[in-house]
């Protein structure tokens, strides 16, 4: 890549061009004309995609970050040491545009500080959310700086926080676990409004566990997807382990996954949500239980016992849509489930833009720092240096 | 200070509890260098 | 102003801790809500659907007037809630066997307003006055007490881009404080005096009075006395509440109890994970250091036997050189020389 010229006109980019152009047209309605103007949101759908996808969805599919630091420096699968990279610019980039995303979500984006530092509620769910992203973001931008560091050629403060990389670790699962549950238990302060069979005591539970599915699963998902167009960037350290470090993930979410299916049904159970089943919500909810989480449990199951690298990376595909299927069920489909269909919220073209543009963003983003910085290597200087 | 109100004892008390989070977050990181720092080779990662 | 927020109660905490007072009261504490709360009592029986209490909340908020004057009933076909322009409005329902009947839905100033435990700015605020006030001066505007508020009350600016804020009724309580006015404007209003502003209390004491007077009149229940952990405004009706358009499934559980315990579980959370992953992380690193230890054994022991070996080899092959030829004594010793290198290369390879 360095010793050929760079072709701009790609297919890629072209539809990303096109994606941004649009993009830049939305944030200009919505913040020159307000949410109206590009949002189908109303007094009795205060939130649309913009919490359930950017929000909901993109928090939960950034949990690589927390679940491949874990694995590898606490949970001892020292040898994928190599994925740590990917992983956690994943999920820094992943959380820094979640905020991005909410910026133009809330009413007064400048004001998004104020819960931290102006006037605190800390009865609310969504200010340990807040807190929590705050401070996780910070965490992951200091677990992801030894790659700046040693990109700028900075060996100080690369090695300073790499003696911090413990502590670091355990402050990121903390703070994943909490505002990972947290999200789940937005939606508790509702029983009314949300459909039983998604509302539940365990929520926050249920949100949790399905992240690290969610981790487990993007980190496979989105290694295949880089290991098609970021190649030539590897080290064969990295490519060395990507087969069995894939299996190992495959087969930790099958298991996550079961016992997510477990405690779903259990969730049914506690609150006696049977006879809802036999009901149209219920086909839907045993849709997404038996198709997206039973289904990929098995699959992922075979693949890691079959060394099946093809099943495992369309699983992992079917395991992140699940995530967002659910996440979708409880903050639309079940939300206020009770009005009647002319009142109930539709995204609006504009909204799916924005999110879409977010997204394109993240990418790019992506993009441009793994080409450059040492995400998918060592650096030179530092090798063998854990 | 008296409550006549749930959420303002609440905001009281969640507040307080956020604070003391806080504290114990420090506190477990001082506390882990202490019980270590005499055994500087359990410190090093052994390659 | 600083009473509203966390470190103005913990001020006010400090300073009673100082005075000797207790500081808080236990978790298993009643709150009742404030004594001289105040609130409506809103009667379904007398209301004949005039949309004179809208006109006047319109008038004294100083609302945008709206299409439609007020005067004009045929808006009443529709049901429609609350929203950026208006405070309150009134819907008809058709019930069987009574015609048509007249529901008013405003804020219902609940006594533990669940926007208020939603809001992580801590913009709203239950008042001793018995309202639910609003702060804008500190709202982000992330809806989050639209979410929550079980009554589908708050409503939002959409189309403001610059200033968009959070819209209720506000039990006229500024106007009240101000000296403005005496009552809310609605109440007022009223033509039929189905609406009555008073002590919660006493609002409960004339609801019960006139259920008991006239029973045959009303559906023996009070909204509002223990929805949500109770409002401070409550409905009589003549029909079935549910048939008026209002919730009666919502429980009697305050709010903010349906988030207590996530919240706490979260502060267990910071309390016990940093110990658990410290334990599983010094037990992996333990078992770790263990191996290589157990592996650097096994590598020195591999290339002690081999050594041995290879001496052994070299003694073998001189004894054959004694009853052969200096030749073959030279081409053997290279070549049990050759292998001992490679094994020991074998051995360093496995350790490496
Ligand atoms: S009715 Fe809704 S907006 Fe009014 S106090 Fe209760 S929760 Fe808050
Ligand atoms: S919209 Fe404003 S008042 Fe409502 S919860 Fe958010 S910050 Fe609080
Ligand atoms: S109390 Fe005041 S603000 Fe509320 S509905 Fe009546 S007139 Fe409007």
């Amino acid at each position: 890549m360095n010793t050929t010229e760079y072709k701009w006109i790609t297919p890629f980019n072209i539809i990303a061009g096109i994606i941004l152009a649009f993009g830049v047209v939305a944030t200009v309605m919505r913040f020159g004309f307000g949410l109206s103007a590009v949002t189908n949101l109303d007094d009795n759908n205060p939130w649309g995609i913009w919490i359930s996808f950017d929000l909901l969805c993109g928090v939960a599919l950034a949990a690589g970050g927390y679940v491949t630091t874990s694995a590898i420096y606490l949970f001892g699968y020292k040898k994928y040491q190599a994925a740590v990279r990917p992983a956690l610019l994943t999920a820094f980039l992943g959380y820094a545009f979640v905020v991005v995303a909410l910026h133009f979500d809330v009413g007064r984006p400048w004001r998004l500080p104020y819960p931290l530092f102006v006037s605190q509620g800390p009865t609310s769910v969504l200010f340990e959310i807040g807190l929590c992203v705050f401070l996780y973001l910070t965490v992951l931008f200091i677990e992801f700086t030894p790659a700046a560091f040693e990109w700028l050629g900075m060996k100080k403060a690369r090695n300073i926080v790499h003696k911090a990389t413990i502590a670091l670790t355990i402050m990121g699962v903390v703070l994943s676990t909490m505002h990972q549950s947290s999200l789940g238990a937005l939606y508790l302060i509702v029983p009314s409004k949300v459909h039983p069979l998604w509302y539940s005591d365990y929520l926050p539970v249920f949100f949790f566990v399905s992240s690290t599915v969610a981790g487990l699963s993007m980190v496979i998902f989105e290694g295949s997807i880089s290991h098609k167009f970021i190649h030539e960037k590897m080290s064969d350290e990295y490519l060395g382990i990507h087969d069995t470090f894939v299996f190992s993930f495959a087969r930790a979410a099958s298991f996550v996954l079961l016992a997510y299916f477990v405690i779903k049904v259990i969730g049914v159970a506690a609150d006696n949500n049977w006879h809802y089943l036999a009901t149209g919500y219920g086909s839907w909810f045993l849709v997404e239980m038996l198709g997206f989480v039973l289904l990929p449990c098995m699959l992922y199951g075979i693949a890691a016992r079959e060394k099946n690298m093809a099943l495992a990376k369309w699983t992992s595909l079917l395991a992140v849509l699940g995530i967002v299927v659910n996440r979708f069920n409880v903050s639309l489909v079940a939300f206020n489930y009770k009005l009647d269909s002319a009142d109930r919220y539709f995204p609006s073209f504009w909204e799916i833009v924005v999110s879409v543009f977010v997204v394109t963003l993240l990418i790019l983003t992506f993009r441009w720092i793994s080409r450059r910085m040492a995400i998918f290597s060592e650096h030179p200087d530092f090798q063998g240096d854990h | 200070m008296e409550y006549y109100v749930l959420q303002d004892f609440l905001t009281f008390t969640k507040g307080t509890v956020y604070l003391l989070m806080g504290a114990g977050l420090v506190a477990f990181v001082i506390w882990w260098n202490f019980l270590f720092s005499r055994e500087p080779e359990n410190h090093k990662n052994v390659k | 102003m600083l009473r509203r927020t966390f470190l103005g109660l913990l001020g006010a905490t400090a300073a009673g801790l100082a005075a000797g007072k207790p500081a808080a009261a236990a978790a298993n504490t009643h709150f009742g809500g404030y004594p001289d709360a105040k609130g409506v009592l809103f009667d379904g029986t007398r209301c004949i659907g005039c949309r004179k209490c809208e006109g006047k909340c319109n008038e004294v908020n100083e609302l945008k007037a709206p299409e439609k004057p007020f005067d004009d009933l045929t808006v009443l076909d529709e049901k429609r809630r609350t929203n950026q322009y208006a405070y309150t409005v009134v819907n008809k329902y058709e019930v069987e066997g009574a015609g048509s009947v007249f529901r008013k839905i405003q804020c219902n100033h609940c006594m533990e307003p669940a926007c208020a435990s939603a809001c992580f700015v801590s913009a709203f605020k239950k008042e001793p006055s018995g309202a639910v006030s609003y702060n804008e001066s500190v709202c982000v505007g992330c809806r989050y007490c639209m979410v929550a508020c079980p009554f589908y009350v708050p409503a939002y600016s959409y189309d403001d881009p610059i200033t968009p804020k959070v819209i209720k009724c506000t039990l006229c309580d500024p106007l009240i404080a101000s000296g403005k006015r005496t009552i809310p404007g609605c109440v007022e209003a009223c033509p039929k005096e189905a609406l009555v502003y008073g002590k919660r209390d006493e609002l409960l004491k004339i609801a019960n009075e006139r259920i008991h007077r006239n029973p045959d009149r009303y559906v023996d229940h009070i909204y509002g006395e223990t929805e949500m952990g109770g409002t401070n405004w409550l409905y009589l009706s003549g029909v079935p509440f549910d048939e008026i358009g209002l919730d009666t499934h919502l429980g009697t559980t305050p709010a903010p109890k349906f988030t207590k315990g996530a919240l706490g579980a979260v502060a267990m959370v910071v309390g016990i994970w940093p110990v658990l992953l410290g334990g599983i992380y010094g037990v992996t690193k333990v078992t770790r250091n263990e191996a290589t230890k157990a592996r650097m054994d096994a590598v020195a022991d591999a290339i002690a036997t081999t050594k041995a070996e290879d001496a052994a080899t070299l003694k073998s092959a001189m004894d054959k050189a004694a009853a052969d030829k200096a030749a073959t004594v030279e081409r053997e010793v290279k070549k049990a020389l050759a292998e001992a290198a490679k094994a020991q290369e074998a051995a360093e390879g496995e350790e490496g």
